[in-house]
Parts: C-alpha cells; sequence; structure tokens
C-alpha cells in the first residue's frame, strides 16, 4: 500500500475487502512525532467499515474491533496512520504531520497521481487551503505570488477581466502564452476572444494594446472555486509532454472535490456562503485648482439681460480658470434652463471636488452561496454540487450572476468495470462591466486622460433630461446640448452597457475495464462546449452614433482517447509502469457578429433589425483537429531511483499535408540520493533528491494558415468588396520545436523544518510558427513565417521553513522566487526584428540579442556627458530616431508567505514582489497634457503659479543643457544651462508630441497581495455537534502598495491579458478587496 | 488470446489516428474565397484609396492644412507643423496595402493560369491599365509627400522584405513610362472594367485620365527637367480631359460605412476641428468669387464669412472660434463634407492651368479653367461669365492662385504646387511653427514613419544618407531653390 502509483489505487480499494473475525477491546493513546504530546480528536475507524471513534482529550481512545481488523487512524495535518489489529488489545500510535513534502502525492500530466520525490522535474501545488473559494472570480488570480515562476496579470478594476498566466517567461513570439487548463483530466477552452478574434476584429486588437474596448475575460473564468480540492502547476516542457504542443506554456491541473467521506456512510453537507468587498484601490494624484477649459477665463454671455460667467464645456482638458468659487452656469444649470427644469438660468460655484472621481466608484459586493451533496461507499460516490454568485462591481450597474451546478459520481461494476462520469453546467450573465483604454465608452480614459477636474458627481449622476436625452459635462456649447467629444459617465453605464450571456457544459464519461491485474484498459470522451453571446449598444443622445453589435460564438471542443495502463512489479525492488494510448482532439469555433451602421431608426431599441443602413456582419468558423498516439513508461528501483520516459507522436490538420505529423519524447530521472545506505543514518537531513529531465515538444499552428484567399468587406453600396489579406499566407510551415532542460534539487532539514527546492532551466525554441510585421512598403503589414528561435533561461528557488512548530503553534515560511531570462536568439531571413505591436508611436519589439518584449521609442536626447538635451525654445530636444527604452520584463519575481497556526486559527500573509521592467502610460501622456494631474499645478522655480503666463513668471522651466541638430544631423550644445521657460500648455502637450521616454516608468513593486485568517471549530468540539467541519474565513487581497516608481496608476495595471503587455492605457483602476467565509460540512 | 486481441486493438487505434484524409478539408478556410472575381478587389481599392486620401487625418490634419485651405480650431498642434508621430506610420502602410489590391489586379490578368477567369471584369489590358494608372496616382502623391520612397522593390511581399527606396528621379521617370503604357494598352473597344467608382466602366475617360495625370507628373518636374514642357504637350496630344464632365472624382455612398469620412468626422463623430482658413477665405472675398458659399458656410454664430488665422495655438484658437468653431466659417456641409461629397482624383481644371503654364501663362486657358472648376462645383453660367470677366489678366501668380482655388480639397495637391511655385503666397503659423521648416514659412516634405525605421532600418538609412535630414525642411527632388 504504500506504492501508490497510477489506476492502482483505485484497483486496491476495490479488491480490499474485509473478512469479519471475533471483536475484541481495543484501546491506546495517540500522540504527535514531533513534541510527543497527546493528540485530541484523532479519528480511529476499523478499515472497509464506516465504524470507528475519536481520541478523547488526553489522546485517549477506546474501540470494539475484530481482532484481524486493520484499525486506520486520520487527523487533520497528519498523516493517515494504519495499524494492524493482530489480536492486540493495546495500540499506541504515533502520528507524524503531513509537512513531510516528500510522501506527497499530486496530480500531474493526464491525471496520473504521482509521489512527489519519484519526480524528475518541478512541480508545485496548490491545495485546497491556498484556495478561498469566494475572494476572486477569475481562478488565475488565486495563483498570484504563490508559485515560483509564475507570473499572473490580470486587466484590473473589471470583476470579469482576463487573467494571464505566464510560466517560466513567454515561450511564443506571437502565438498562446497561456497554460493549458485540465480540470479532472478534462482539457478546457481558455480563449480570450479579444485575443483569438485580435486578427480578425480591429475592435478587439485595439482593446489588447490600449485602444479600447471591453475585456471580457478569459474562458478558463468559468471555472467555479468553490469546487476545487487542488491545482497542480506543471512549469517545465517534461511534466506536460503527454499533453503534447497543447501545454507547451505549462498546465494547470485542477483537481475538484470528490464525493468520498472517507469511508463515512450517509450523506455528507457541506454548505460555504461567503461575501466580499471591493474598492477602488489606486487612482491617479489629481491636481484640485483648475477647471475644465482650454484658456483662463471665462466668457461672458448675457442671458435674458444677466451677464453670466460661461465655462468652456466643450473642452475636455482640465486649462480653464481657477476654481474659486465664482459663479458660473455650470454644464447642469443650462441643461435645467434649456429643460424647462428652472425657470431662469442659475449658477453653480466653480469650486473644486477633490473626491469626485473616487465618488464615482462603489463598492462592489459579491455573495457566493455553494451547497454541496456528496457520500457514497466502497463502490460507489457521488458529488453534486450548486453555487450562486451574485456580484456588484466597482462601476455603477455593472453587475454579473453566475449559476453552476455540477455533478460527479463513479461506481464500479464488480471487480473489473469502474465507469465515472462528470458534468458542469454553468450559466452567466454579466452587465454594463467597463470598458477600457482609449474608447468612446472608456470611463478611465475620461477620467485619467481627457476631462475636466471641475465635475461635481452629484450633479453627473444626474445624466438624463426629462425628455430621455443626455445631459453631458461635455456639451458642445452653451447652445448646443449634443457631448463634443464625451459621455457622461453615468450615461455610459446605464445607457450604453454590453451584456454578456454564456451556457457552458464541460463533461466526461470513462470506462475502466481491468483486464487482468497489471493491465487494464480504459476510454474516455471529455468535452468543452458553450455559447457565448455579447451584445453592446450606443444609445440615441450619445456622443457616438447609436449603434447596436451582436456577437454569438460557439465552442466545441471533444478529446476522445484510449489508453491501456499496466502496472508491473519486475522484482522486488523494480517496478515498472506506463501506458499506451491514443488521443483525438477536435476543436470547432464559429463567431457571427452583426452590427447597425448609420445609427437606430427608433430610440432604445436594440435590436439588428433597428438598423439605419445595412448591417456589417462577421461569419467566421475555425475548425482544427489533432490525431495523437502517446505512451510512457516509469521504472523505478526501491525508493532510490526513478525514470519517465514519454513518447508522443501528433498529427495536426493545420500544417501541409507532409509536415503535419511530428514525433516527440522526454525523459525525466529523480534520485533520491537520502536513500543511499551511507546516508540514510544522516540525522539532520531527512530528504534529498536531484531531479534531471530533458523533453522536445513539438508544436502547430491556427487553422488557415496556408494558402491565399481574399478578405470580404463591407459592400459599397450594391458593389461588393474582397481585398488581398494584409497578411501574408505561408504554405511551406512545419511544426515547431521547443526542447527544454531541467535540474533541480530538493532537501529537507531538520525534521522538515527546512526546506529548499531549487530549480534550474533551459529552453529553446526553433522553427517560430509566428507573425511578423514587415514594412508596409512590401504591400503587407504581416508575414507568417516559420523560423528563428527564442530561448529562456531561468532559476526557481522555494524555501520553506518552521522557525516554530509545537503541538499548539506553528510559524511556517515560505518563499518563492523565480528570475527567467528571455532572449531572442534569431529571427527569419529578410527579417531584423519582430514588433509585436506599437501604439502611440511606441513599439513593443525586439531584436536578436534582446528579451522578447523591448519598448521602442523617441527618447531624451543626451550630450555625452549624459545630461539632457533641451531646444533652444525650452522643450525636450527629440530623438531623431526610435530608441530602446527598455524591456517590459522583469528582471526577477517572488513572493513571501506567513502563516500561523495556533490551534484552530489560522493566519497568514502574503507578499508579493516585482523587480524590474517597464511600461509605457498612456494615461500618464494624456492626463499631463489635458491639465488632470497634480504636476500641472504649482509653483515653479521662481516661486509663481505654473500656469502663469510665462512673461508674468510663469511656466516651467527644464534642466538641462541647450542644443540643436546641426544640418548634417549632429548634436551641437549651444548653452551649458537652460533658462528658458516654455508655456506650461506646451510643456505638458509635450508629453504627447515631445520624447515618449517621459512616459515609460520601471515597474517594481511590492504588494501585500493576501492576508487571510481562518478558524477551525476543534474536533472535540465538532464530535458534539451534528458538523463535521466549521470553518470562518477573513481574506483581504491588495491591501497596500509600496515601492512603486510609476505615477498615477497601479504598476500592474493593465487592460488585458493578450500577448502585449508593458503597454497601459485606460485601464480600469486597481481594486482591494475584503471577504469573509463560512464553511459548514454535515 | 487476450493479449493477441489487445495487440489487435492497438494497432488498429494507432491506424485510426494516423488517418488524416480529412485533414485537407478540415484546415480549408470557409471564411475567406479562394477565388474572387477583379471586380470585387477594384471596387475595394478604389473605395479604400478615396477613403483614407480624403480622411479627417490625411486630409485634415495633414493635406488641407499644409495648403493652407483649412485651420485647426482646437488641437493645433499639426497647423503649427507637429505631426502625431503615429500618423504617418498608418497612411505609409494602408497606401501601400491598398496599392496590393492593384498589383492582384494586374497579376490575375497578366498570368495565364488566371488571364481567362479575369476576363469577366473587363478585357485584361484595360483592367490592367486601369491598375497601372491608379498605382501611379498613388506613388506620385506618395513620393512628393516623403521624397524618396520603397517604389522599384515595393510591392513585392516576400520577394523583398527590405524594400530599397528609389531616388525620385527615378519613380518620375517611371511614372512617365507607367502612365504612357497605361493608356496605350487600354482598348476602349473592349469590354470596360466592372466594379468601377470613378468611371463606370468608361475606358475613354480613363485614357483621359492616364493622359491627364501625365502632365501632372511631367508639369512638377518643371524646376529640375528642362524637356517638362514637351513631355506635357506629349501628354496633351494623346488625349487629356476635354471638360469637367471628365473629371476624375470618387463619389461616396451616403449611406454608412460608404459614406465621406469627412462627413463622418464631422456630423458622426461630432467633430468640428477645423474650419476654412482665413487665406483662402481672403482671397475669395477678393476676388469676390462665386464659390466662396459652396466653398465654405456661414459661420452658426455670424452673417458673414469669417475665416479661421491660420496656425494658432490652443487657447487663441479655441477662444477666437468659439464652441465648436461657431464663430468662424465651417467647411460647406453639403457640397465639401456631405455624406456623398466627392473626392478627386484629378481635375480638368488643372489641366486647363497647366496648359496656360506651359504656353507662357495663356488667358484662354486660364479662363477656360477657371470656368471649369466654377461648372464641376455648379456655379451659375451667368455668374461665371461675370466673375472671369471681373478677374485680373493671366500671369504667374494669378493663373497658379487661380490653380490653388481650383485645387481645393486636394489639399496635397494645393501643398505640392506651393513648393513648386511658391504660390499663392502663404505665411507661416499665426503663433509660430513647433518645428523647423527651414527658409520656408511651410514645411517641404513630412518624416518618414517611424515604422521604416524599425522595419526596414538599413534602407531607411541608405535613404536619409542620400536625401538628407529626415526632416521638414529637407526638399524632394522636384523641389530645387
Amino acid at each position: 500500500m504504500k506504492r501508490i502509483t497510477g489506476m492502482l489505487v483505485c484497483l486496491a480499494l476495490l479488491f480490499s475487502n474485509s473478512v469479519f473475525a471475533q471483536n475484541i477491546q481495543i484501546t491506546g493513546t495517540v500522540t504527535s512525532e514531533e513534541d510527543g504530546s497527546v493528540l485530541p480528536g484523532v479519528s480511529v475507524v476499523i478499515q472497509g467499515t464506516t465504524s470507528g471513534t475519536t481520541t478523547n482529550i488526553d489522546g485517549v481512545y477506546s474501540l470494539s474491533a475484530p481482532s484481524d481488523a486493520i484499525l486506520v487512524f486520520s487527523f487533520v495535518g497528519m498523516i493517515t496512520a494504519e495499524e494492524e489489529v493482530n489480536g492486540r488489545t493495546q495500540i499506541d500510535v504515533v502520528m507524524t504531520s503531513e509537512m513531510v513534502e516528500m510522501e506527497e502525492v499530486v496530480v500531474t500530466a493526464l491525471g496520473i497521481p504521482r509521489e512527489t520525490r519519484r519526480l524528475g522535474y518541478a512541480i508545485q501545488e496548490v491545495g485546497e487551503e491556498d484556495i478561498i473559494a469566494t475572494s476572486e472570480s477569475n481562478l488565475a488570480n488565486q495563483l498570484t505570488g504563490k508559485i515560483a515562476g509564475v507570473q499572473v496579470t490580470s486587466s484590473s478594476g473589471n470583476m470579469t477581466g482576463s487573467a494571464r498566466v505566464l510560466i517560466r517567461g513567454a515561450k511564443s513570439f506571437t502565438g498562446e502564452n497561456n497554460p493549458l487548463y485540465v480540470i479532472d483530466g478534462i482539457q478546457i477552452d481558455n480563449t480570450n476572444f479579444n485575443v483569438a478574434d485580435g486578427p480578425r476584429s480591429l475592435a478587439a486588437r485595439e482593446e489588447m494594446r490600449g485602444g479600447g474596448g471591453y475585456d471580457y475575460g478569459n474562458m478558463a473564468m468559468d471555472i467555479n472555486p468553490s469546487d476545487i480540492q487542488s491545482i497542480t502547476v506543471l512549469k517545465g516542457a517534461a511534466a506536460t509532454a503527454l499533453y503534447g504542443s497543447r501545454a507547451a506554456n505549462g498546465a494547470l491541473i485542477i483537481t475538484t472535490k470528490s464525493g468520498s467521506r472517507g469511508g463515512k456512510k450517509g450523506i455528507g453537507v457541506s454548505i460555504n456562503s461567503g461575501v466580499t468587498f471591493e474598492q477602488v484601490a489606486v487612482l491617479p494624484d489629481y491636481q484640485n485648482e483648475y477647471g475644465g477649459g482650454y484658456y483662463d477665463y471665462f466668457d461672458v454671455d448675457t442671458i435674458s439681460g444677466t451677464p453670466y460667467n460661461i465655462p468652456y464645456y466643450g473642452a475636455d482638458e482640465s486649462w480653464g480658470p481657477r476654481m474659486e468659487g465664482q459663479p458660473v452656469a455650470a454644464w447642469n444649470n443650462v441643461y435645467d434652463y434649456e429643460q424647462g427644469i428652472t425657470e431662469g438660468l442659475e449658477t453653480s460655484p466653480w469650486n473644486p471636488h477633490p473626491d469626485n472621481i473616487k465618488d464615482f466608484f462603489e463598492t462592489g459586493v459579491a455573495y457566493t452561496n455553494n451547497v454541496a451533496l456528496f457520500g457514497g461507499d466502497e463502490n460507489s460516490n457521488f458529488r453534486l454540487s450548486y453555487t450562486n454568485l451574485n456580484r456588484t462591481g466597482i462601476f455603477p450597474n455593472s453587475s454579473v450572476k453566475k449559476n453552476t451546478i455540477s455533478l460527479s459520481g463513479e461506481h464500479k461494476f464488480g471487480e473489473r468495470i469502474k465507469a465515472s462520469a462528470r458534468v458542469n453546467y454553468m450559466n452567466y450573465y454579466a452587465k454594463a462591466i467597463p470598458a477600457n483604454g482609449y474608447g468612446d465608452n472608456s470611463i478611465m480614459q475620461k477620467f485619467a486622460q481627457w476631462g475636466q477636474r471641475s465635475w461635481d458627481m452629484d450633479e453627473m449622476s444626474n445624466y438624463k433630461n426629462p425628455d430621455g436625452t443626455q445631459r453631458s459635462w461635455n456639451r458642445s456649447s452653451f447652445s448646443d446640448p449634443a457631448p463634443a467629444y464625451s459621455d457622461n459617465p453615468y450615461w455610459t453605464q446605464y445607457e450604453n452597457f454590453n451584456e454578456n450571456w454564456r451556457d457552458r457544459v464541460i463533461g466526461m464519461a470513462k470506462l475502466q475495464y481491468n483486464l487482468t491485474d497489471w493491465l487494464s484498459l480504459s476510454g474516455s470522451i471529455n468535452g468543452d462546449i458553450y455559447t457565448d453571446r455579447r451584445t453592446e449598444r450606443v444609445s440615441v443622445s450619445s456622443a457616438a452614433t447609436s449603434y447596436y453589435e451582436e456577437g454569438i460564438r460557439t465552442v466545441n471542443e471533444i478529446n476522445t482517447d484510449a489508453f491501456l495502463n499496466f502496472y508491473k512489479d519486475v522484482t522486488a525492488d523494480i517496478n515498472i509502469t506506463g501506458f499506451v494510448g491514443v488521443n483525438f482532439r477536435d476543436y470547432i469555433y464559429r463567431m457571427n457578429t452583426s452590427n447597425t451602421n448609420g445609427g437606430l431608426g427608433v430610440p432604445g431599441f436594440y435590436s439588428l433589425e433597428n438598423s439605419s443602413s445595412a448591417i456589417s456582419t462577421t461569419d467566421y468558423e475555425s475548425h482544427k483537429r489533432v490525431n495523437s498516439v502517446l505512451g510512457s513508461v516509469t521504472t523505478s528501483y526501491k525508493d532510490l531511483l526513478s525514470l519517465d520516459l514519454t513518447l508522443r507522436n501528433d498529427w495536426s490538420s493545420t500544417l501541409p499535408e507532409n509536415e503535419g505529423s511530428y514525433l516527440y519524447p522526454s525523459a525525466a530521472l529523480s534520485f533520491v540520493f537520502t536513500e543511499l545506505d551511507p546516508l540514510q543514518s544522516l540525522t539532520f537531513m531527512d530528504f534529498g533528491k536531484i531531479r534531471l529531465s530533458w523533453a522536445q515538444v513539438g508544436n502547430d499552428t491556427e487553422p488557415y494558415q496556408l494558402y491565399n484567399t481574399y478578405v470580404p468587406l463591407d459592400n459599397f453600396g450594391n458593389l461588393p468588396r474582397y481585398s488581398v489579406p494584409a497578411k501574408i499566407p505561408n504554405s511551406n510551415l512545419k511544426p515547431e520545436n521547443t526542447k527544454a532542460f531541467e535540474i533541480g534539487t530538493n532537501l529537507q532539514f531538520f525534521d522538515n523544518r527546512f526546506g529548499v527546492d531549487f530549480t534550474y532551466y533551459s529552453m529553446n525554441t526553433v522553427d517560430h510558427l509566428m507573425e511578423v510585421s514587415v514594412s508596409g512598403a512590401t504591400g503587407y503589414t504581416a508575414y507568417m513565417v516559420n523560423a528563428g528561435e527564442m530561448s529562456n533561461k531561468g532559476v526557481e528557488l522555494m524555501l520553506n521553513l518552521v522557525p516554530v512548530r509545537t503541538s499548539n503553534f506553528s510559524w511556517d515560511i515560505d518563499l518563492n522566487w523565480a528570475k527567467n531570462t528571455n532572449e531572442v536568439v534569431s529571427l527569419a531571413e529578410g527579417i531584423d526584428v519582430l514588433n509585436l505591436t506599437s501604439l502611440w508611436g511606441v513599439y513593443i519589439s525586439a531584436k536578436p540579442g534582446e528579451p522578447y518584449g523591448v519598448l521602442r521609442a523617441t527618447n531624451y536626447v543626451y550630450d555625452d556627458q549624459g545630461r539632457i538635451v533641451i531646444n533652444e525654445d525650452g522643450s525636450y530636444l527629440t530623438s531623431p530616431e526610435l530608441e530602446v527604452l527598455g524591456s517590459v520584463l522583469p528582471d526577477w519575481t517572488g513572493g513571501l508567505r506567513n502563516t500561523f497556526t495556533f490551534k484552530g486559527i489560522s493566519a497568514s500573509a502574503l507578499i508579493d514582489m516585482r523587480k524590474g521592467g517597464y511600461l509605457f502610460s498612456t494615461t500618464h501622456m494624456f492626463g499631463t497634457w489635458t491639465g488632470l494631474f497634480e504636476e500641472t499645478v504649482g509653483n515653479n522655480d521662481k516661486g509663481n503659479p505654473l500656469r502663469d503666463p510665462v512673461d508674468e513668471g510663469g511656466g516651467v522651466r527644464l534642466e538641462g543643457v541647450v542644443g540643436h541638430f546641426d544640418d548634417n544631423g549632429e548634436l551641437v550644445i549651444d548653452s551649458e544651462e537652460n533658462t528658458t521657460y516654455i508655456d506650461p500648455y506646451v510643456w505638458s502637450s509635450d508629453h504627447y508630441f515631445g520624447p515618449r521616454a517621459q512616459n515609460v516608468f520601471k515597474t517594481d513593486y511590492i504588494k501585500l497581495r493576501e492576508v487571510s485568517v481562518g478558524y477551525s471549530l476543534p474536533k472535540s468540539v465538532l464530535a458534539k455537534l451534528p458538523l463535521s467541519t466549521v470553518k470562518i474565513s477573513f481574506v483581504g487581497r491588495n491591501l497596500a502598495l509600496w515601492g512603486t516608481n510609476v505615477p498615477h496608476i497601479d504598476p500592474e495595471q493593465a487592460t488585458n491579458s493578450g500577448n502585449i503587455q508593458g503597454l497601459e492605457g485606460g485601464a480600469n483602476p486597481s481594486t482591494r478587496t475584503f471577504g469573509f467565509d463560512l464553511l459548514l460540512e454535515f | 488470446m487476450k493479449s493477441k486481441i489487445l495487440i489487435l486493438l492497438t494497432l488498429i487505434i494507432f491506424g485510426i489516428s494516423g488517418c488524416t484524409d480529412d485533414f485537407q478539408e478540415i484546415n480549408t478556410n470557409p471564411n475567406e474565397p479562394v477565388e474572387v472575381p477583379t471586380s470585387f478587389l477594384l471596387t475595394n481599392v478604389q473605395r479604400t484609396i478615396m477613403d483614407d486620401m480624403w480622411d479627417e487625418w490625411w486630409n485634415g490634419r495633414f493635406g488641407l492644412l499644409y495648403s493652407q485651405y483649412w485651420s485647426q480650431v482646437v488641437y493645433t498642434d499639426e497647423s503649427r507643423y507637429n505631426p502625431r508621430p503615429n500618423i504617418t506610420n498608418t497612411y505609409w502602410s494602408l497606401f501601400y496595402t491598398d496599392m496590393t489590391d492593384l498589383q492582384e489586379i494586374i497579376r490575375l490578368n497578366t498570368d495565364e493560369a488566371t488571364a481567362g477567369l479575369a476576363v469577366v471584369s473587363g478585357s485584361n489590358n484595360n483592367q490592367i491599365a486601369v491598375a497601372r494608372i491608379l498605382k501611379a496616382f498613388v506613388f506620385q502623391m506618395m513620393t512628393d509627400v516623403w521624397g524618396d520612397i520603397p517604389y522599384t522593390d515595393a510591392l513585392k511581399g516576400t520577394e523583398e522584405l527590405s524594400p530599397a527606396y528609389t531616388p525620385q528621379s527615378e519613380i518620375y521617370a517611371d511614372l512617365l513610362i507607367e502612365l504612357t503604357e497605361a493608356q496605350d494598352q487600354i482598348e476602349p473597344e473592349a469590354a470596360g472594367v466592372e466594379g468601377d467608382i470613378i468611371y463606370g466602366g468608361d475606358m475613354e475617360k480613363w485614357q483621359k485620365f492616364g493622359n491627364s495625370l501625365r502632365m501632372r507628373v511631367a508639369m512638377r518636374t518643371s524646376k529640375v527637367d528642362a524637356s517638362y514642357a514637351s513631355k506635357v504637350q506629349a501628354a496633351i496630344d494623346a488625349g487629356a480631359f476635354e471638360s469637367y464632365e471628365d473629371d476624375a472624382q470618387f463619389v461616396f455612398d451616403p449611406s454608412d460605412p460608404s459614406f465621406n469620412p469627412l462627413y463622418e468626422s464631422y456630423f458622426v463623430d461630432n467633430r468640428t476641428d477645423f474650419a476654412v482658413s482665413e487665406p483662402l477665405i481672403n482671397a475669395l472675398q477678393t476676388l469676390n468669387d462665386p464659390r466662396l458659399p459652396i466653398y465654405a458656410d456661414l459661420p452658426v454664430e455670424g452673417t458673414d464669412y469669417v475665416g479661421m488665422p491660420y496656425g494658432m495655438d490652443d487657447d487663441t484658437a479655441t477662444a477666437v472660434s468659439g464652441p465648436s468653431g461657431s464663430f468662424v466659417s465651417l467647411p460647406n456641409a453639403t457640397n465639401v463634407i456631405g455624406a456623398s461629397s466627392p473626392a478627386f482624383l484629378m481635375n480638368y481644371a488643372e489641366v486647363c492651368f497647366i496648359k496656360s503654364e506651359i504656353n507662357g501663362w495663356d488667358q484662354t486657358e486660364y479662363e477656360n479653367g477657371v470656368r471649369a472648376s466654377c461648372r464641376a462645383w455648379g456655379v451659375d453660367e451667368a455668374d461665371i461669365d461675370t466673375y472671369i470677366a471681373s478677374l485680373p489678366a493671366a500671369s504667374e501668380e494669378t493663373v497658379l492662385t487661380q490653380k490653388w482655388l481650383a485645387l481645393y480639397m486636394q489639399g496635397l495637391q494645393g501643398w505640392f504646387e506651393w513648393r513648386r511655385t511658391g504660390y499663392p503666397v502663404l505665411e507661416g503659423p499665426f503663433s509660430g511653427a513647433f518645428n523647423d521648416t527651414g527658409d520656408r514659412p511651410i514645411p517641404s516634405r513630412l518624416y518618414y514613419p517611424s515604422d521604416e525605421q524599425l522595419l526596414n532600418e538599413t534602407e531607411y538609412n541608405a535613404a536619409i544618407t542620400r536625401q538628407g535630414q529626415d526632416n521638414l525642411r529637407t526638399r524632394v527632388w522636384w523641389d530645387t531653390e
């Protein structure tokens, strides 16, 4: 029973039949190995039955059992012990803490449970205790800071936003870099349609790079955290080789809770309820001195004989008059007057409202309720769970409702056949999720890039006139109520909202047939099928033309597989286990999106049939199939050595016929050197292992990359239009190939109170299948190539320290740290540089020798002494050419967790850190230009308000030497010190027109990511209650931020989870959450 | 026995997985066809070229500003020669990728394997000729904006991933050859091109447009090619425009999304960022020109036409123009920025002014030019007669000023002609220029796109080494001092 491998767990359970003998009375004491203290509340059960008892306060138990029975002793945090009675009446047991990591069994690729000690590659698990079901809606965020080498980037401030998980750096230049998500063996779809539709949809592409749009999330966010037992992170290629190319970026193996009740009969019930509150964490530092407008005085208009101060309503900048309480005909006064709400034109004081942006945001509340029923006997078990999530966001009117039902069960038909099935149905609805980036409906674009500081949010919240038209702060002029550029943000949220519906079924059915005691055959079919419908709208009376769009997407992913599994003890010391099998993967994606043109005919009626002009439609389908044959053999010698060998061949439909088949192997060796005889006597060292692995993984591409086709476009009148696509296809594609090497060690010392896990890895991908940007002068913008080499090398370090461990109290310190070095080694012939994207003239690109993700843009000009050069007019001189401004990739990342356990109370705090990496902030560029931010006010170095005219002592003087480029392009220094003051508006708008380097910042940070406190009622108390578990938890996330150099935004602020990182623009603010969670089990 | 069955079973399963018979079908793109009639490409390319040429950024914030027909009322950086860095990237790529459709039309009509199919959209020669003329039109515009540009090596896809920049002198020489050959290639008797929004497949008009464009090309080399006049004359002799009804223009479809892009920016996006410029309003008012009410509207708050001073800083511009530009004259909402207002490729009036110029400022062609322009814009015949009678006699200044007036809305052409001739007399921005324009008040070219610095670095560097620094004051080949 010690050697737990593969299917044998099930087999062993199946064959263990109790033979009844005469009952005898047994007593004993249970103590802890660590300190010899007695253990109360330990469950003592007669194996194969449900009868048993628990130890009392003195750790003593007493029960009647057959003389040949086996007693099973179990206790939370301890390794379950078994004792054969053998007629004994006194059985004392010493239990060992479960923290002995080397005995752990984890789920690896294809759901195969393996002992951690035998693995030849790094693996890390997040257990149930680390997953606080109700605290984060996107599962990926639960991994933040907890796993070495895993970087999670999430779209901020948007409860439905996507999260990107990057394991050991980016491997693909332009393709998918997220890991594979597998739930209970079901490979699920994790498409982020904004990324997937990117090449086809301009809107989606814009959203990705901060141009504006909605982030509807990545589809793995549908996973219900309440059902999760554990998440295993498979990092390297050797760990994921069996999944093939699909797990080229690693895999998250998610195991959900099962119906097993640890042998107890009857029905188990668990109830888990949580409430979480969400608040805005980081907002820009605003100025509160000057209001909206382009110039510092009011126009004065005479209305009905009275002169009024008229602010510049149509301006979306804050270069207006100083806010000193002057009476003005504010935009709201004008609407009131126009609509006859007030008899005459009233005025409002021109006053600052320092908290106006903060006041807009609400406290989001999420209620999660989960009920699960579970139970079973030796032949069957089942679990039925229902979860309801009801959530409101920080943006007014935004909400999410989600219902998940999951049912899982298995049954053994006699000794040979086992059937299991699982089905998970989810129904999802989201409303009014906020837009991102630089777009009409993006509220943050108004709050942090283009807006007026004189807003009064109370007035703003009255967004609609009695006649149904909009009240916009940005009315075009006194006489023209139509918005000039921007809608009222409340109007955006209440009238121009989007909706998203999704119905999803994830399920599997599996049959296993035991042919002999060493051979079994299994077959399964897994499916992930969903329909997603999205609508977006712009109502009549908005700044933009009224509009309605509807998109329906369906995904059908079916995996069918069959395996022949074997298990054989060759000798007493040598064991061989493994399988051969086949897998068929079929993936079909269909998308239909349509939108109205020319506005809506009937206001308030949102239907494609309400389009004024002919609608535009996109009709898209993509189909891919991969057939695979795969096999794996694990050979082990005693507890000392273990060798895994795998081989897989894929046939992909996406590659040319003669290149569609590719074979790749992997090998992994585990050597537990502490099992060597001379080392077994070591007292300070409990465990020591060396891991070594090598793997190769092939990869295919997206469908339809091989041949030229013509792109259909909207008709011109009745004339059809087609175009040659901007991307050059390539009919000579071959599979891309990654080779990975990994070496690591795991050492445990001093009764497992100090542990080290260290990994070095090196990965090289050649023949990249990628889309590269080419000079437009070729007639195209991109070219599909199959070349180039990228490497990732890195180290991962995990330390575990237990400074205090007593029977009542323990203190655990877990540290993880990772450094990945990425390098673009070579590119395709004729391609000198890889350009991922550009926004506002800032490029994310790489040349050979550079890491992939270098910011290139115009820089300051420096003289040979490194001083910044200023133009003779007082503004920054801009570098004539693009320069490298930094890599967007971090130098290293790390996490530190302290956990304190005192009796039933457990408290932990997680800090995570990022060092290095740069981002370009569009928010900084525009928010400074438009005079929203605090640096656009205050005094200059003469002590005068910098907004005063230059000839009156105002203006901005930049530090630097004065110089220019001569006719030959040579830098000439004219003066050692700049003494020229420039107009503040010229200075501020130069954040856009001048060097882009002004908006590039280093993204170091330290965050208090998670604090949680949990209390579980002790077993001794529970024994008197009809409850088996009572746990109350508090969790807070993103509670503090330190050490950031990025002004106005959270350094993690991002608009999406795609490959394009390092460009910030109009992302929603990051949030902090607080929540309470109650778990009851009966 | 059991194990034999197993082995057999295994072999069968493995056999199935290697079975990839339907993979080709699975990987056949159901979303996009492999073949389309070439007329569908022609419709598309005409629409995209003119949409790109005419929109708010390329015409509004560039062509119409640099020629001072329009002036910005808000966000006035471009009118003070501070172009936004990302815009040049966008249009450079757009014009080249637009031309890829033209290149494809030529290929499909040339390649024997496809020519037989392509012929349903018009005779092969006619289709090729139309594509060549449109290519010449776009290439000339591009070289006049930037100077040396990829030309000989351009549009070759993977054959030339780093296209070298061709010196402008060579581009000009080849444009003349292309246009001559294209007009020779036209078969007026054969089937005209289908899907043609510009001339509806009228091949004689295409022939005239090809020759008229050849006149424009030859005329622009007046300072650097001693034989320019004979080259212009050769084009006239081959048959150029004879009336404003021959004008090469693209009429937008008034329905969304095919309407005039300027209509979109003014009336869909509600952006009144440009007003008609003071130099143009003043010139029209001084001449008592009947085109004034056609070119411009009365201010929303005003009873007489008010031109927007050119190139004011933001504070001043917003104060002067009033909310939503209500104190100044905006472009005429019907004729200029209406949903179906046309975009011009070239007009008969320009042909007349070129004829006047090569004939020593000929009075008749000068008058013909003014008449053609007025007729094209729909001025009453009686008003035209009155107007022409009141005009000062033909001279370098009067002819070229009238040419500028007639080129209204062809912003870039107005700027190119100013660079060639110095007429009309224009001044620099009211509040001063942001970027150095050298010895001139107005730039002599536009920056190359920064994309080229990254994606085509070697050739970009070679081009600036040959042509001069990549700034606004470097003059192109035909623009000698």
